[in-house]
């Protein structure tokens, strides 16, 4: 029970569970079940990013490019599923790793075989994946996304499918985390590099595999969008990788790698789509949202740093003899 | 007590682009054998160690036999399996697992992890030492020297049957130091060989049963630690006999500059008392985490009391943060110099002259590039750093010459009072010498120097005054060239009465 206490998780579950306290207050239709639905649902594609964001921040990397990546995905898929004779929905998922693969393992290897920092490499790469699905469409949407493939983004049941597929992702994520040789990997290098090294661990792999496995939830993400939006904007979801990176470190993973964990990041993504569900039931307009989500970034992420150098300085103390 | 050959090398040459780390080094280890690997910085024990653990791959013709027959290791992985396995001296382990993980890291490479054989092979391995620990417990909750047997278990749960301990003791206190001998003790007993590097000499005649002495990359020779005495062995390493003591020539103390009363800060120091002198080096003495650093750092602004008062001549000042330190002409010397000392990428003249930028401004307020450039050549010729090329980033000194340059940072400030940390930790034989003159000469100019040390010798040869510090009080002052020295030590350890 201590233990569940100290966990900074706890912390920040706290937080959230008050503040959709506060707002159910405010106004009753906060806690209705279409706004909880809406809420989780519009989270889904930053939240499957997140999850790959997480296992990138706790290498101590960073993955800038995941909104483009999803774009890229998403954007092809639109335009497989509306004129290929083959587009069913297992191909569709089939081609959204592919090219989440593709776009992964182009990060994976830039960075891993050239030792360049990762923010530069995704920087370029996302400013590439965004650039050609922008030269192909001329920017333009694509509309009226067959229904079959919709589907895969309804309700049924009162149970919501993008819910599930974020379910399954966060639980292969976290599994993967704690259970394989990979996940232990991702821990070892973000905590010390040179130790990992020493204890054989393949330092360039890890690497590698942590923006290929990134890419391929992007990819996943990409067709979620679809589903669940029914056309693709190309130029949209600008600015959801920093809603990817927020959501992992609210959750407490921290920034300079070694540690963090997918419950944690789960956490976050809850409590981004809820503040911004909260602003639009509090009638707050739209505008004030970066405001906010900066405000929030920030105080969270000062709480943390203010506990660990309190800890930190608790563990220095030196016993003093009382008597001389 | 000859146990067989375990591992041989021979013939090791290592050739990095411009420079012959060794050449032709010979090296070998029986079965339980403690094994010491000695010479100054720069010798090329850590590139032998690297290869030795698979980290680097030695020049053609270099040949390695283990039990007799040749290997080759082509990565870490490879040394492991035929069991060597280094602990390197920043021991290489994660702050952020717990300690079962710590121990457990680098197998199961079919990819998944077994939480329970996990915390069973670490377990196990703790127990091996004889010493009990919770294996779940994040490493960075423990002290140091916990952290380093977690260090020892985990080479051990490896089948290990070599070790490499690269400065053991660097960072251990006393009491600590007699657990690791002990710990040595029982793995030489299940037959276990240790290659022991470390700068200081009375633990390796303490400890080791053979000696191999690397100088300039080159096999000096290998002597049964019977056979040799201190100065010996020294004159082995630096190949000339080095004068480590007798500095302490009686030392004229001035004018009383700085006077600390009943300094007092919660859970760091209490009631701390003392006087400075002009031209008088003070030692600041005792087991590591009896408040030593603390109460220096207090003196520096970085650690501000919470009551107590300090007297600069016969001035009452505060100290509160930094700067009024250095208004004040004191200077801290960290203990860390390349973590908290230098700009590794910046150049050696800027390294050395960034703490007076201010004071050397043109009149239209530009840097004066030339006051720079003739201030950091002053301070290399009397610090004799090597090599004397001012434009040459830090990053590229070695380690010896990094702390002078790190030194010179702070003298160029012209302190009256001159505080320095461990001021010769992790520093060979030659440049250790070095400074103790340098700090001696400082004195004798006039400066008033606080010195931290753990080391005995250095303290002994080198102050004028002892404080002795205990669980955050000073629980002794003696002088140290009239004073009783075993009872200082006595008083470190035991305390009071």
């Amino acid at each position: 029970m201590k233990k569940i206490l100290e966990k900074r998780e706890t912390g920040v579950f706290l937080i959230l569970l008050l503040l959709c306290f506060g707002l159910s207050l405010y106004s009753p239709s906060f806690l209705s079940y279409t706004n909880i639905k809406n809420v989780l649902v519009n989270s889904v594609p930053v939240g499957i990013m997140a999850a790959g964001m997480t296992i990138v921040l706790i290498t101590a990397g960073i993955d800038v490019s995941v909104a483009s990546q999803m774009m890229f995905s998403a954007t092809w898929l639109a335009i497989f599923s509306q004129n290929s004779p083959i587009a069913n929905p297992v191909t569709v998922l089939i081609l959204a790793l592919v090219l989440g693969a593709i776009t992964g393992a182009i990060n994976g290897f830039l960075i891993a075989a050239f030792s360049i920092p990762p923010i530069i490499i995704t920087l370029g790469t996302a400013s590439i994946y965004r650039g050609i699905i922008l030269v192909y469409t001329n920017g333009r949407w694509i509309m009226n996304i067959p229904k079959w493939f919709t589907a895969l983004g309804k309700t049924y049941y009162n149970i919501p499918l993008p819910i599930i597929y974020a379910i399954i992702i966060f639980m292969i994520t976290a599994w993967i985390l704690k259970h394989t040789y990979f996940g232990r990997s991702v821990y070892a290098v973000g905590g010390n590099e040179n130790a990992a090294r020493y204890v054989g661990v393949n330092i360039k792999k890890t690497i590698f595999l942590t923006y290929f496995y990134s890419g391929l939830l992007c990819g996943f993400a990409g067709f979620v969008l679809d589903a669940i939006l029914g056309n693709c904007q190309p130029s949209g979801s600008n600015g959801w990788e920093m809603n990817a990176i927020a959501a992992a470190v609210i959750g407490g993973t921290n920034i300079l790698g070694g540690s963090g964990s997918v419950i944690g990041t789960v956490i976050g993504v809850a409590m981004m789509g809820v503040i911004e569900n909260g602003l639009v039931v509090a009638h707050i307009p739209t505008y004030w949202q970066k405001l906010v989500y900066g405000l929030i970034i920030i105080a969270t992420v000062t709480f943390d740093v203010l506990r660990r150098n309190y800890a930190d300085s608790k563990k220095q103390m030196i016993e003093i003899d009382q008597e001389a | 007590m000859a146990g067989k050959v375990f591992l041989q090398m021979e013939n090791i040459s290592m050739t990095f682009p411009g420079i012959k780390a060794l050449n032709n080094v010979r090296l070998d280890v029986r079965e339980g054998e403690v094994h010491a690997l000695m010479g100054e910085n720069g010798a090329g024990k850590s590139t032998l160690i690297k290869i030795l653990s698979g980290v680097q791959k030695p020049d053609v013709g270099s040949k390695i036999l283990v039990d007799g027959k040749e290997v080759e290791f082509s990565g870490v992985s490879d040394s492991i399996k035929h069991g060597i396995n280094a602990i390197h001296q920043d021991l290489s382990l994660f702050p952020n697992l717990s300690v079962a993980e710590n121990i457990y890291l680098g197998r199961s490479k079919n990819g998944k992890v077994n939480w329970k054989e996990c915390t069973k092979i670490a377990e196990e391995a703790i127990e091996v030492l004889g010493i009990t620990m919770d294996v779940q417990e994040q490493l960075s909750n423990l002290s140091i020297a916990k952290q380093q047997l977690v260090a020892i278990a985990r080479a051990i749960s490896f089948k290990s049957r070599l070790l490499i301990m690269d400065e053991p003791t660097a960072t251990l206190s006393f009491s600590e130091v007699r657990m690791l001998y002990s710990i040595i003790e029982k793995l030489k007993k299940q037959n276990i060989a240790i290659l022991f590097i470390s700068h200081k000499l009375d633990e390796v005649f303490e400890v080791s049963d053979r000696v191999t002495v690397l100088k300039d990359g080159e096999y000096v020779g290998c002597k049964d630690i019977k056979e040799l005495d201190e100065n010996r062995l020294v004159q082995m390493m630096v190949g000339r006999s080095v004068a480590y003591k007798a500095l302490n020539d009686v030392s004229y103390a001035g004018n009383k500059i700085l006077e600390v009363k009943n300094l007092s800060k919660r859970g760091n120091f209490k009631d701390i008392s003392f006087a400075l002198h002009k031209g008088e080096i003070l030692a600041l003495t005792g087991l590591v985490g009896a408040g030593r650093s603390e109460t220096v750092k207090a003196l520096f602004g970085l650690n501000p009391p919470d009551s107590g008062e300090i007297y600069l001549n016969g001035k009452k000042i505060d100290i509160k943060n930094v700067s009024q330190a250095i208004h004040n002409k004191i200077a801290f010397i960290p203990e860390d110099r390349h973590e908290e000392g230098l700009i590794l990428a910046m150049s050696m003249k800027d390294n050395i002259t960034l703490p007076i930028l201010k004071r050397i401004l043109t009149p239209l307020r530009f840097i004066n590039r030339k006051e720079v450039d003739k201030s950091a050549e002053n301070y290399v010729e009397k610090l004799s750093i090597r090599p004397s090329q001012i434009n040459k980033l830090a990053r590229n000194f070695s380690g010896g010459n990094q702390q002078k340059i790190a030194v010179a940072k702070w003298l160029i400030t012209k302190p009256d009072i001159l505080i320095i940390d461990e001021p010769t930790h992790g520093v060979d034989i030659a440049s250790k010498t070095e400074i103790h003159k340098l700090l001696k000469e400082l004195a004798k100019e006039g400066m008033a120097i606080i010195m931290v040390s753990s080391e005995w010798q250095e303290v002994f040869a080198l102050s004028d005054r002892v404080l002795v510090m205990r669980h955050g009080r000073i629980v002794h002052e003696d002088n140290t060239a009239t004073g009783n020295q075993d009872l200082m030590m006595e008083k470190a350890i035991l305390g009071g009465n």
